[in-house]
């Protein structure tokens, strides 16, 4: 019952939204602590509080590959679908950068791929610094260079990301412009934009 | 309560009249046993049909293989029909066949000379003796008494290397007409065995304690690696200490605030944009090379392409010569 997908939910790259994270990692999410503990029954919101208290992105940490608060939480937006105008102020807002992750994130998996571009671009800007838990052991890493990862590879933090059409095919077709970079096309703006990381 | 039944005379049945061979451990391979006593009639029997062959069979006494004796064998149909109850059958078979063809060749030398029934009679007694011979040490080989063993041993070492006397004994006189016989595997207990590796190990005591090269090798191999694992250790300690994991417990450890230092921080972003810039660059480039020379080509004809083709390899072919030149 808790690990069933939101009954209004729409399918997500054909398939139902949590089957985006494989089997195996999603069952272990199942039964982790976190999960039963704090994401039974929780709303969009109640994952925005949650997320708020996140101290590090990543799949899994420890010895024992435990999946991290950051995975849990991810799943349970697949599992939630929130909608569209939410997932923007998400992303839009700027006070709390492992949400903005998370939002970033959950875009990525779900989203087509235009708006992908479109939306996560913009993000080369913020260079502030991230807690990953990258195999095992935690690094920091920057806000754009997840978004690059995220928008350059196929696979980030061991989940498949689902196809993404090459940027240079969707500027022939003239879907998108092609990308011009914060260094530069506005020079004036490029100072930080960030603010002071929680 | 038994029932003591009178024994009926046995009713004629289609089976009936034939003879079974039973198996029983111990028993002498039947084959040899029936030869020495139906060797008479068969050779009568066959030795005509044989006649007409025997010249090729003569000529050809190498060539006496179990298929040719098979063949004989159905021509006969005397035994083959009868006993198929697998390996003794087969033994018997083979051991027959050899029979036929040695004495086949008696026949052929008999015709011409005199010799061909006492050199039968000869050969029959040496298979005759070895069979004997066989029979009456098996038991004393089984005896579990140390002095009767003991002797046994001996007995059936030297009657076994005695019968092989007198198998090469026949085999020598008429090797080119068949295999020797084969000896049925007598069972010898642990306590009688001979242990091979006594023979293989060396007389003299010094050969343990002299050290080979391999075995100097072999240390310092281990050595080695003993002193690898040290160093292993030793720099999994260092590293640890310098620079502790974080995990759950001090994933605070990490520091990750921002503007701590915005221009160093800012100059970091910028690096990394750069990169990605000229990446994203450089892929770009990469394909339009690509499309053009895509569409020189297309432009081109067959021959041009061919030429241009044949430069290439020719010019690789001699820059990896000269690196291998180089090289050596």
């Amino acid at each position: 019952m808790a690990n069933r997908t939101v009954s209004t939910a729409e399918a997500i790259h054909g398939t139902n939204p949590q089957f985006l994270i494989d089997k195996i990692f999603r069952q272990r999410i199942y039964n982790s602590l976190y999960w039963k503990e704090h994401c039974f029954g929780l709303t969009v919101t109640g994952v925005m509080e949650k997320a708020v208290d996140l101290q590090a992105i990543g799949r899994e940490y420890g010895e024992s590959h435990r999946p991290t608060e950051f995975a849990c939480l991810l799943l349970k937006l697949l599992q939630l679908q929130p909608d569209q105008p939410m997932l923007d102020a998400l992303i839009d807002q700027e006070d709390f950068k492992y949400l903005r992750a998370l939002a970033v994130f959950y875009y990525r998996l779900t989203q087509p791929s235009v708006d992908i571009y479109t939306k996560l671009e913009p993000l080369y800007r913020d260079y502030r610094k991230l807690r990953a838990f990258d195999s095992g052991s935690m690094q920091i890493t920057y806000m754009d260079q997840l978004v690059d990862s995220l928008l350059t590879e196929n696979i980030v933090f061991l989940i498949t990301l689902p196809h993404l059409t090459r940027r240079m095919t969707l500027e022939d077709a003239g879907e998108i412009a092609p990308r011009i970079s914060p260094l530069d096309g506005d020079d004036s703006d490029s100072d930080s934009d960030s603010s002071a990381s929680e | 309560m038994k029932k003591t039944t009178e024994k009926q005379p046995a009713r004629p049945v289609a089976t009936s009249g034939v003879k079974v061979q039973r198996y029983f451990p111990g028993k002498a391979p039947d084959a040899l046993e029936h030869d020495l006593s139906a060797s008479e009639s068969e050779s009568d029997g066959g030795a005509k049909r044989m006649s007409a062959s025997g010249s090729a069979a003569a000529s050809a006494p190498q060539s006496v293989s179990i298929a040719s004796a098979k063949q004989k064998r159905s021509e006969d149909g005397s035994i083959a029909s009868e006993s198929d109850e697998g390996f003794d059958s087969e033994v018997e078979r083979v051991l027959q066949a050899r029979l036929r063809a040695r004495r086949r060749a008696n026949e052929a030398s008999s015709d011409s000379s005199d010799d061909g029934e006492d050199g039968n009679e000869q050969r029959i007694t040496a298979t005759q003796r070895a069979t004997l011979s066989k029979q009456t040490h098996r038991e004393p080989a089984l005896s579990t008494s140390n002095k009767g063993s003991v002797a046994s041993d001996s007995e059936s070492v030297t009657t076994a290397s005695s019968s092989e006397g007198s198998y090469s004994d026949s085999s020598d006189s008429e090797s080119e007409h068949e295999a020797p016989l084969m000896l049925k595997p007598i069972f010898v207990p642990r306590s009688q065995r001979q242990a091979q590796p006594d023979m293989l190990k060396d007389s003299d005591n010094d050969q343990s304690s002299i050290l080979t090269p391999e075995d100097v090798a072999v240390e310092r191999e281990r050595l080695a690696r003993r002193e690898e694992s040290v160093r292993m250790a030793a720099a999994e300690a260092a590293r640890a200490r310098e620079a502790p994991e974080i995990n759950a417990s001090n994933i605070l450890d990490l520091d990750d605030t921002d503007d701590v230092d915005i221009a160093a921080e800012f100059d970091a972003w910028q690096q990394r944009e750069l990169l990605r810039v000229k990446r994203e660059k450089d892929a770009r480039e990469a394909i339009e090379l690509e499309e053009a020379e895509r569409e020189r080509r297309n432009n081109m004809s067959e021959g041009e392409k061919y030429a241009e083709d044949m430069e290439k390899v020719r010019n690789q072919r001699r820059k990896r010569a000269q690196e291998l030149e180089s090289l050596r």
